[in-house]
């Protein structure tokens, strides 16, 4: 009668057992994860606008008048009939800063104008950038156009970059119509270089 | 000790018979199949840029879509349901039940994620799911499916996420940082 006992038991064990070991379940949890990315967003901070200073010139004039990303001045293109006057020049400076674990995208237009406000205007060529470091006419990047080609900048590596923008005015075949001040502002007949910063 | 030939074959028989029995009770009934779930997706909310001065509410739809409500609060990137294929049984009807929500962390800081809903096969912008009310026993089924009629569907899930006023940071918020907590989905087989 024992043996016969055990053998029950086994049985039973076996039984309840299968209780808790079905091949398959009928109910199933899962656990779905989710997440989200946050960044601060993109700040500019005072902008310093180009500074092509002061240039005498005679009636008869050419050449091109180039502003280094450093800041630096300089006549090119066999300039004649023109001077320059002051060292009051000065890069295009804008600074941003962002997110320290992205990188962001920075391009701008190529060409701008400068007007006078009586309807003379001076054409703004071969815009070119630098970041933080300036360098002179030709050594910088040129701009091909908001949203072209645009200049890839890792944030990690300075969270507050520094960009420098230089150009030239091309003063050829007299240019300069009249003294005075010439200014890229709608209001004075010009049209501005627009910069676009961001994140990639 | 010598056994009678009959009382070793009705001890074999009762054996056979008890653990068949139980078996019997243990088993899924033989028409069924068990469940069987793969995850397609995590519940991504994308990437938000936000200024200085923020508030507002992120709002996810199954469909993947992506509203952000208030101020100083931008989406980029690109944002996704959260996705659960029922890959088997391949017939019999199915319950549907998930959390209300769950809790992202980014170290100390955490956003509760509420009014988890969800969709089969076809998303929905926020608010035109069906709403999760919990996966416990008693807890409202969220979703019916008839697998004969709809093979293999895939859950999706949305939610919305409130921003108080100036309260992130940057970085990444998620279920899996400590004190996190995922979504729970439970798929009952009727």
């Amino acid at each position: 009668m024992g043996g016969i006992r055990s053998k029950v038991v086994i049985a039973v064990t076996i039984g309840v057992l299968s209780l808790f070991l079905e091949p398959e379940a009928l109910a199933i949890d899962r656990d779905l994860g989710a997440s989200l990315r946050t960044r601060v967003a993109l700040s500019v901070g005072q902008t310093v606008e180009m500074n092509f200073g002061l240039i005498d010139y005679s009636p008869t004039h050419s050449g091109y008048l180039r502003l280094g990303t450093d800041g630096t001045l300089a006549l090119g293109g066999g300039a004649a009939g023109i001077i320059l006057d002051d060292t009051a020049a000065a890069a295009g400076r804008l600074p941003v800063s962002g997110d320290s674990q992205s990188n962001i995208e920075i391009s701008c237009d190529a060409a701008g104008t400068l007007g006078d406000g009586n309807g003379n205007q001076l054409s703004l060529i071969n815009v070119e950038h630098a970041i933080d470091t300036g360098a002179p006419f030709g050594s910088g990047t040129a701009c091909a156009g908001l949203g072209i080609s645009p200049t890839i900048f890792d944030l990690s590596s300075n969270p507050a970059p520094l960009i420098l923008l230089g150009g030239e005015i091309d003063l050829s075949g007299n240019a300069i119509a009249a003294s005075g001040t010439y200014d890229a502002a709608g209001a004075m007949g010009g049209s501005s270089i627009m910069v676009r910063v961001v994140y990639q | 000790m010598m056994r009678p030939p009959g009382s070793r074959l009705a001890a074999l028989s009762g054996i056979f018979l008890v653990g068949t029995l139980l078996t019997c009770f243990s088993a899924p009934p033989a028409q069924a199949q068990g469940v069987a779930l793969a995850v397609n997706a995590e519940i991504s909310l994308g990437i938000i840029e936000f200024g200085p001065t923020h508030n507002g509410t992120l709002r996810l739809g199954t469909d993947g879509s992506l509203t952000v409500a208030g101020s100083g609060l931008a989406a980029s990137g690109i944002a996704g349901a959260g996705s659960i294929t029922v890959t088997s049984p391949a017939s019999g009807i199915v319950e549907v039940k998930c959390d209300p929500g769950g809790i992202l962390r980014l170290g100390n800081l955490k956003l509760d994620i509420v009014d988890a809903e969800i969709a089969v096969d076809v998303g929905l912008p926020f608010g035109a799911g069906a709403t999760c009310h919990g996966t416990r026993k008693n807890d409202p089924v969220a979703a019916t499916v008839d697998l004969g009629l709809t093979p293999g569907p895939s859950i999706l899930i949305g939610g919305r996420v409130d921003i108080s006023a100036n309260e992130l940071t940057s970085g990444t918020y998620e279920t899996s940082s400590s004190g996190g907590r995922a979504v729970t989905l439970q798929v009952l087989l009727q």
